[in-house]
């Protein structure tokens, strides 16, 4: 491990902490409603509900966690001379790529802790129970997988969400010159467009907003094909966003590498 | 030659910064160049180092144009107050450049560092450092991988008299170690007393002046 990422460490385990307080406390309370039924629901189907459903906390506060870890990681370096040095000796094409995986990387690791530590809490506070019904874990997939295969399903498009979201931040980290920009505006914007989608683009249908779009996955009846959305708009929005965020660099390349 | 301009032009948002720029640097061989604030001295540095391209001309670097997306490598560069990552020590910064080429190890870069009176193993973030030790180790970024071409803008800004004197004796060593220089400075005792040729910048045009 580099010595950028152990400085980023500290940050990355407060926010997987607060990750897993936030899927505990949705465990919680879904234990105490819980009023009996064909299947009492598990820790993993606490975890994905609290991730994916749109009514919970923690679904709002992902996002904000990820542009948080994206930004440190990448704006400190960015906004210092080290970028225009590293350019000068490994040329810009290593660089970027270089950036690009260490996103990568670090989504990856701070998904897979921060589930294992929310799968830690949820079992301190009920017990080690697993829902073993893949339509309980997943309405959305209609139980037709395995709980091992939904598991998979749900834990990929847990990532390839953090990835849309890494790649907002990203993007603005080329249209911006401050640390705190790189924070506030992916936020706003990924909380003020699907707002305005709501007016310009009604005909499409709430369900297909942000917010809305995973929790096809853990609602019964949101979508019919929420494995189609999800990919469609997580692999959809992720490459639009990275063609954006390419041709600003194409074009500031042009101009100039410059501070 | 190590680095031509060839009839270099730059304009920027319509003003025209270089106008016709000339310049050929032989092996080994220090070249200072003088002017006003935005004369375009960082300009002709940039555009050396493959940061910034010409409207019309040509940058040829170790015998080769340098074109979009390209970079000559091989050079040492320190333009404006450098800045690192603050959260960093210094010894961080330079371990973290030093691994993209791989060309130099630990021992290398703390002897450098010395050579600039800095404490390798200073563990104070540089965001605690002065703007003294911030240039040293801009410096020591600049001189450590032992570079064929280094373009330094400004390079004793912040320095003490002791540490300047270091500036100079590392870049003459450089040099007889066959590196050549590109220095851009106010100081015009200082630029005169290190370099072989300077040159003056004014209205976009670069003219060689006599040494005093």
């Amino acid at each position: 491990m580099n010595y950028y990422f152990k400085k980023h460490t500290l940050l990355f385990s407060i926010l997987a902490i607060l990750f897993a307080v936030g899927a505990t406390m949705t465990g919680i309370e879904h234990s105490i409603i819980w009023t009996g039924g064909p299947y009492k629901p598990g820790i993993n189907s606490f975890l994905f509900l609290a991730l994916f459903s749109h009514f919970e906390l923690l679904s709002v506060i992902v996002p904000l966690f990820i542009i948080i870890l994206v930004s440190d990681l990448t704006a400190r370096q960015w906004f210092s001379d080290i970028k225009v040095w590293s350019i000068v000796r490994g040329g810009y094409a290593r660089f970027i790529r270089q950036n690009f995986l260490n996103i990568i990387v670090m989504i990856t690791a701070f998904i897979v802790v921060a589930d294992v530590l929310s799968l830690i809490g949820l079992m301190i506070v009920s017990g080690n129970t697993w829902t073993m019904d893949t339509y309980t874990i997943a309405p959305g997939l209609g139980g037709h997988h395995g709980p091992i295969l939904t598991m998979l399903l749900l834990f990929f498009f847990q990532w390839l969400q953090a990835i849309f979201y890494a790649t907002v931040t990203f993007l603005f980290l080329q249209i911006t010159k401050r640390r705190w920009e790189t924070l506030v505006y992916p936020f706003l914007f990924l909380s003020i467009t699907p707002i305005l989608l709501i007016y310009v683009l009604a005909f499409i249908g709430e369900k297909y907003l942000f917010q809305r779009i995973s929790a096809g996955l853990v609602h019964k009846g949101l979508s019919n094909q929420p494995i189609i959305d999800n990919l469609t708009a997580w692999i959809g929005g992720s490459l639009l966003i990275v063609l954006v965020t390419f041709i600003i660099m194409t074009i500031k390349r042009r101009k100039g590498l410059v501070r | 030659m190590i680095a031509t301009l060839d009839h270099v032009q730059k304009r920027f948002k319509g003003k025209r910064v270089l106008e016709d720029v000339a310049l050929q640097i032989k092996e080994g061989e220090i070249v200072g160049i003088i002017g006003g604030n935005g004369s375009g001295k960082t300009t002709i540095l940039r555009m050396l180092a493959g940061l910034m391209y010409a409207d019309q001309g040509e940058t040829t670097v170790h015998g080769k144009k340098i074109n979009i997306g390209e970079f000559p490598g091989n050079i040492g560069l320190l333009i404006e107050t450098p800045r690192f990552i603050e959260r960093l020590t210094g010894m961080e910064n330079l371990k973290m450049l030093a691994r993209i080429q791989n060309k130099i190890d630990e021992q290398r870069i703390r002897e450098t560092m010395k050579h600039f009176f800095l404490d390798p193993d200073l563990k104070d973030p540089v965001k605690t450092y002065s703007l003294g030790m911030n240039q040293r180790l801009g410096l020591v970024q600049a001189f450590m991988e032992e570079p064929k071409l280094l373009l330094l803008d400004e390079p004793t800004n912040a320095l003490d008299e002791k540490s300047r004197a270091r500036f100079e004796e590392v870049l003459l060593e450089a040099r007889s170690k066959g590196a050549s220089a590109v220095i851009v400075s106010h100081h015009q005792d200082e630029i005169a007393r290190l370099c072989d040729r300077v040159y003056l910048i004014e209205e976009g045009t670069l003219k060689e002046v006599t040494k005093q």
